[in-house]
């Protein structure tokens, strides 16, 4: 049963301000068409990053919230998310790690 | 166009670590790092082996080297249904003496921008806001990497440090994305608290010293577990688990941080204190029982550490094998180099080190893993010592406790018998080992 305190919206509002973002280019992408709306993404982004909209998966914080770990590729059952790393000297530094 | 004997990808334990080695023995060296310093996007429990450090280093620690506290030991939390049944182990040889301490916490941001220092200071290159798009082969081979600016770097070897999502692994054909029974998921908060609320909960013996919170159960980590390092003046919570077993029915990890702080004597401690950091890591965590090792040598390319997976299965500890698999790929590239020939075949002494000393963590780990996580070992160590406890608070009296110790403790010797065969598995794959040796 998915507890929705910690996903998406409501994650994003109690991480906010607690790591550092150097402003990149959106990295992370989903195809709408092979996206089955499954919420994978949506409820285990350790960022909050995915908004569920009309039953699809939008990548709509990866710019500001995005911890660049990897997961919502290889979570997604129909492959629809492309992961890339940021361009280099962007995205987010890690200062108490 | 630049050519060197070694392009290293990736400025961490392990890059950093090669990168070192590489250029003491006169080799030219590049390092590529995606962050504008080294250690930046870096992140781990998080602490550091001793044994390991001075492979590389050795007389490790220096004066300016920014560690954190030394590890004295720690406590092992087991929950079942019965409560929490907390094992301390304070290990003497890991106490008083600065020689003894055999782990320090850190800082990975300030700790991997010194660990990769050393290098440059040794002569290596480190070349740092660049990320790589793809590797550059001739004829099948390997023979460099191209960065997204379009800037090339060649070089006779290449290594592959370049973490969990390895670019090199990947495009190598080393192997594909990691699947999600071969990865865990870990966050982590950072809070700040005063040096003598953490001595009184964590403290060792010696000054700057403490022991780390290891918590295993269902409700910290489905398969993992919960952890608590603690800083000079900060403590770190995080937990991780097996994206898997998140996928079969687990919760966002931010859920069971919040739930262990609402249920344990942490969130009294942490009262009105608000976390200054969240970090978020993706780790190779192979649960699936490692019949055959990866492959982590082709002509003319290694891989090492996360991009190897060479991460222990049970508790998810990476630093040592980066930073050791990190040497022994840079002496033998040294080696092949020398002897002019780079190929697979001249690199088999890296594939053989690493079948033995990450092969066999694995499998230990995996055993561990399994019978704690699958067969809920810790409730079956847990429950009988806990009922016991509880029989004592209720019937404060010897004619109930003697016979409830009787009943209970006896349900831990299956258990022990069950903890001699782990112990006798784990020692197959070094019997195997002295066998190919002999």
């Amino acid at each position: 049963m998915t507890d929705y305190e910690f996903v998406g919206e409501k994650l994003r509002q109690k991480i906010k301000g607690l790591f550092e973002i150097i402003p990149k280019q959106k990295h992370v992408f989903i195809d709408e068409v092979r996206c089955n709306g499954c919420e994978n993404c949506y409820i285990f982004c350790p960022g909050g990053c995915f908004t569920m909209e009309d039953g699809i998966a939008k990548a709509t914080h990866i710019e500001d919230f995005c911890q660049e770990c990897g997961t919502c590729a290889k979570i997604c059952p129909t492959n629809a998310i492309t992961y890339k790393e940021p361009e280099g000297g962007t995205g987010i530094i890690r200062r108490f790690s | 166009m630049q050519t060197y004997d070694i392009v290293i990808v990736g400025a961490g334990p392990a890059g950093s670590a090669a990168a070192k080695i590489a250029a003491e023995q006169g080799m030219k060296v590049v390092f590529l790092e995606r962050g504008n310093s080294p250690g930046e996007k870096n992140a781990s429990g998080s602490a550091i082996e001793m044994h390991a450090a001075r492979e590389i280093i050795p007389d490790f620690p220096h004066e300016d080297t920014p560690l954190q506290r030394a590890v004295e030991g720690g406590s092992f939390w087991l929950q079942s249904e019965e409560g929490l049944l907390c094992l301390n182990a304070f290990i003497q040889a890991w106490s008083t003496e600065k020689n003894d301490v055999k782990a320090y916490t850190v800082y990975r941001n300030e700790f991997d921008k010194w660990w990769a220092e050393k290098a440059v200071e040794a002569g290596a290159k480190l070349i740092t806001k660049t990320l790589i798009s793809d590797i550059i082969k001739e004829n099948g081979k390997v023979i460099g990497v191209q960065t997204e600016k379009g800037e090339k770097f060649f070089g006779n070897v290449l290594i592959g440090a370049d973490g969990t999502n390895s670019k090199v692994a990947i495009r190598s054909g080393f192997r594909g994305p990691w699947k999600p029974n071969e990865v865990a998921l870990c966050v982590k908060y950072d809070y700040p608290l005063p040096k003598t609320t953490i001595d009184r909960f964590w403290g060792g013996f010696s000054e700057n010293s403490c022991k780390l919170d290891l918590y295993f159960g269902q409700s910290m980590a489905p398969a993992g577990y919960l952890w608590i390092f603690p800083n000079k003046e900060s403590i770190s919570i995080a937990t991780g688990t097996g994206l898997q077993e998140m996928l079969n029915g687990g919760e966002n990890l931010n859920y069971y941080i919040h739930q262990f702080l609402q249920h344990t004597i942490l969130g009294r401690i942490l009262k009105n204190v608000k976390p200054r950091y969240y970090i978020s890591h993706e780790i190779p965590y192979l649960l699936t029982y490692p019949t055959k090792p990866l492959e982590v040598c082709r002509d003319n390319v290694l891989i090492v550490g996360d991009a190897a997976g060479s991460v222990c299965n049970f508790d998810g500890e990476g630093w040592d094998s980066a930073v050791i698999g990190g040497k022994k790929a840079a002496e033998i590239a040294i080696d092949a180099i020398s002897d002019g020939d780079t190929s697979k075949q001249s690199f088999q002494p890296y594939q053989k080190w690493y079948n033995s000393y990450v092969l066999s963590n694995l499998d230990w780990g995996w055993r561990i893993g399994h019978w704690l996580f699958n067969e809920a070992g810790y409730e079956q160590l847990a429950n009988p010592l806990l009922k016991t406890f509880a029989t004592i608070f209720d019937h404060p009296h010897i004619d109930h406790i003697v016979p409830s110790l009787n009943k209970n403790l006896s349900q831990l010797l299956p258990l022990l018998g069950t903890l001699m065969l782990l112990g006798k598995l784990h020692l197959k794959p070094y019997a195997d080992l002295l066998g190919s040796l002999v």
